[in-house]
C-alpha cells in the first residue's frame, strides 16, 4: 500500500478546482433537487470514449444507476435546476410565476460544480443533469448553466456524463457551446402540439421556443455535437391528451429531429398550481407509452401497425400493447424452425435475445421442445399460443385467453 | 451477433461463489459461442451463473459509497456474494485516476491504483486495520470526509409520495446488494421523507 500511495502522490494532478466558498446549503439542494423529480432521464450511456490519466470520471456504454428511490426509479445523476425563478406561466410548474411557490434559489456556477463533485468522487451519481427556471431571463440562466458545465470539464478535469437542458427560446450560441461540453441535450416538449401548449402555458411559443431549438440542434448534432444526442420529455395527461396524440408526436420527433430517446411523465397534480385539482394520471399509462415506445425504436414495429394497440378512444389499454397488436392482427403460431427473426420478434415473449439465440440454435439441429425454447429465454406463458412445434400449437381459444 | 456472454466468461464463471472445480473444468474447453447459444443443461446453467456475476459487478459499482482519505485515497464497504471485490475495485480505480481505492470489509479488502505505471492491485487483510496503516502514514493531517449528509438531502428530494412503490424498489436495489454495499440511506425506508422531518431529525 505504501507503494501505492506513492505513485499516487507522483502522478497526481490538479482536478480540485477553486476551493469552495461556502458550506452547501441543503435547504436549497433539497428544493432545486426536488423541482426536478418529474423529469426523466435515467440513461446516462454515452458512446464517447474516455482515456488517459490526466482527468478525472468516464462513461460507459451501459450506463450506471447509483441507487433506486422508493418509488422505483432509478437514481443515477444529480439532477437539479440552477435556478427555480422562472418567468414562464406552465400551469402544471411549482416553479411557474402564476404559481404560489416557496422561496426562490439559485446556485452560482462555482457552487454548482463544486457540489457536484462532492457527490461525484463519494461514486453517489454517475453524471450531471442540469435543468433550469428561465430566471430574469433565458439568455443569462443559459450562459450561467453552460459556464457550469464549461467549469467541470475544464476546472475539475471532469470528463464524467454532463446532460444539459436547454431552455425554451435559448440562445443559438449558447446551445452550440452547451452541445459542446455535453453528453446529451434536450428540450422538452411537454405536450403533442400547438393547440394542447396554449392550453397550459400562455409564455411558450411551440414552434419558434422548443421546435426551432430542436431543429438547431439537430443541426449541430449531425456536424459535430454531443455523442448521445438530443432527448425530450413529454408530460402524459396534463393537458388532457389522448395516448394517439403523444405516440404521433414522439414518432415526429424521432423522425423530424433524429431524437435519441423520448421519456414520458406521467401528470402529477403539484400543490400551489393551476392544475393542483387535476387527476393524477396512472402510473400504468406512462410504461404502456414506454412499451409502445420500445416497439417503435428496438422491435422496429411501423407506425401503422402499432396504431392497432389503441381503442377507439385512441388510448391504450392497461394490457401488454404487444400481445394486443398480435390479438389485433390475428397472428398466427409461428415454428420457430422456419420463422424469419422479424417473425419471431413479433411473438408475444420473444425478445431480441432469445430471437437471435433460437436463430443460432437452428444453425445446430432443430428445436423439438418449449422447454428448450424456455431455456434461451423465452417467456413460455405468453409466447406459447403464438408459437408452433412439430405442428402442434395451442387452441385458438387458449391464444385468445392468453 | 451480439452476445450476452463475453468471450473471457470463464474468469467471471471462476469468481461465482457456487463454481466447482467439476463444473469450472468442464466450463475450460466450452466456447462463448456454446454457453450463450445453449439450450439446457450445463451450460444454460453457466450462462445464468456468468450473468450473475457480471450483474453484481455491474450493480455493486454504483451502489458502493466512497469516502476521501486525504488527497491520495478513498474508501468504501463491499462483502460481494461473489468473489468480485478486485473488479469493483479495479472500475473504480479507473474512474478516479491517482486515487487509492480500498475497498473491503471485517474480513478482507481490495486495494486498486490506476496512475502512470497502469493499474496496481493488491488484496489485504480486514478494512479498519487497512485503514489504519492508511492513517499513520498519511498522519493525522488528512481525516475521512463523507458526503453522505449531502447525497441523503439529495436523495430524498427525489423521491415521490404519490408513486411510493417499495416491491419494485426492493427488486431493483435487492436486500442482498443492498447489504453488500452497506447503503443505509437507501435502507432506511420508513425514515424522513421530507426536509423538514429531516431536519427535526437531526435535533
Amino acid at each position: 500500500m505504501e507503494r501505492m500511495i506513492a505513485l499516487a502522490r507522483q502522478g497526481r494532478f490538479d482536478s480540485e478546482g477553486p476551493a469552495p466558498s461556502v458550506r452547501p446549503d441543503i435547504e436549497k439542494v433539497y428544493a432545486l433537487g426536488e423541482a426536478t423529480k418529474h423529469d426523466i432521464c435515467v440513461s446516462t450511456a454515452s458512446p464517447r470514449s474516455v482515456s488517459g490519466i490526466d482527468r478525472i470520471g468516464n462513461v460507459c456504454a451501459g450506463g450506471i444507476c447509483h441507487a433506486y428511490a422508493h418509488d422505483g426509479r432509478c437514481v443515477s445523476m444529480f439532477k437539479t435546476l440552477y435556478t427555480n425563478a422562472c418567468t414562464h406561466e406552465c400551469a402544471y410548474c411549482s416553479n411557474a410565476s402564476c404559481s404560489s411557490g416557496g422561496a426562490v434559489y439559485s446556485y452560482t456556477p462555482h457552487e454548482l460544480a463544486s457540489l457536484f463533485m462532492d457527490l461525484y468522487r463519494g461514486n453517489y451519481v454517475e453524471g450531471l443533469f442540469l435543468s433550469s427556471g428561465v430566471g430574469a431571463d433565458e439568455y443569462e440562466t443559459m450562459a450561467s448553466m453552460v459556464e457550469t458545465a464549461e467549469m467541470l470539464r475544464t476546472a475539475y478535469r471532469f470528463q464524467g456524463y454532463v446532460h444539459l437542458k436547454i431552455l425554451p427560446g435559448a440562445d443559438r450560441d449558447h446551445i452550440r457551446r452547451a452541445m459542446s461540453v455535453s453528453d446529451r441535450v434536450s428540450v422538452n416538449i411537454e405536450v403533442p402540439s400547438s393547440s394542447r401548449l396554449s392550453e397550459i402555458c400562455a409564455t411558450k411559443d411551440f414552434k419558434t421556443d422548443i421546435l426551432r431549438r430542436q431543429r438547431y440542434i439537430q443541426r449541430f448534432v449531425s456536424k459535430e455535437g454531443a455523442p448521445a444526442g438530443q432527448t425530450t420529455q413529454l408530460v402524459v395527461g396534463g393537458a388532457g391528451e389522448t395516448d394517439v396524440e403523444i405516440f404521433k408526436a414522439t414518432v415526429r420527433e424521432y423522425h423530424k429531429f433524429g431524437l435519441k430517446r423520448v421519456y414520458y411523465s406521467a401528470f402529477t397534480p403539484v400543490p400551489g398550481t393551476i392544475l393542483e385539482s387535476q387527476c393524477m394520471q396512472p402510473a400504468w399509462r406512462e410504461h404502456r407509452l414506454y412499451q409502445m415506445d420500445w416497439l417503435y425504436r428496438i422491435y422496429h414495429y411501423s407506425s401503422c401497425e402499432l396504431m392497432s394497440a389503441f381503442d377507439c378512444s385512441d388510448h391504450l389499454a392497461n394490457t401488454d400493447p404487444k400481445r394486443a397488436i398480435a390479438q389485433a392482427s390475428g397472428l398466427s403460431p409461428v415454428d420457430p424452425n422456419i420463422a424469419s427473426y422479424d417473425e419471431l420478434l413479433r411473438v408475444p415473449g420473444i425478445g431480441p435475445v432469445s430471437a437471435r439465440r433460437i436463430l443460432a440454435a437452428r444453425t445446430r439441429g432443430s428445436i423439438r421442445s418449449r422447454k428448450e425454447l424456455a431455456a434461451m429465454g423465452v417467456v413460455m406463458c405468453r409466447a406459447s399460443p403464438y408459437l408452433s412445434l412439430g405442428g402442434w400449437h395451442d387452441s385458438l381459444l387458449a391464444r385468445w385467453m392468453a | 451477433m451480439t452476445m450476452t456472454i463475453p468471450y473471457n466468461f470463464f474468469q467471471y464463471l471462476l469468481r461465482h461463489d457456487q463454481c466447482t472445480p467439476k463444473l469450472a473444468a468442464y466450463a475450460r474447453v466450452r466456447k462463448a459461442e456454446d454457453i450463450e447459444f445453449a439450450t439446457g443443461g450445463r451450460d444454460a446453467s453457466i450462462r445464468r451463473m456468468v450473468a450473475s456475476v457480471r450483474k453484481e459487478v455491474h450493480m455493486l459499482r454504483g451502489f458502493v459509497r466512497l469516502t476521501a482519505y486525504g488527497a491520495y485515497a478513498s474508501y468504501g464497504y463491499l462483502k460481494p456474494r461473489h468473489d468480485v471485490g478486485e473488479l469493483v475495485a479495479e472500475l473504480l480505480a479507473r474512474r478516479y485516476p491517482h486515487t487509492v481505492i480500498i475497498l473491503g470489509n471485517a474480513y478482507h479488502s481490495w486495494m486498486c491504483l490506476y496512475g502512470t505505471e497502469g493499474v496496481v492491485q493488491t488484496e489485504g487483510p480486514a478494512l479498519a486495520s487497512v485503514l489504519a496503516s492508511l492513517r499513520d502514514m498519511l498522519g493525522c493531517d488528512s481525516s475521512p470526509q463523507s458526503s453522505e449528509a449531502l447525497w441523503e438531502v439529495y436523495y430524498r428530494s427525489q423521491y415521490r409520495e404519490k408513486r411510493r412503490n417499495l416491491p419494485y424498489f426492493r427488486k431493483s436495489m435487492t436486500d442482498t446488494l443492498r447489504r453488500s454495499a452497506h447503503s443505509i440511506v437507501e435502507s432506511n425506508t420508513n425514515g424522513a421523507s421530507t426536509l423538514d422531518a429531516y431536519c427535526s431529525d437531526d435535533d
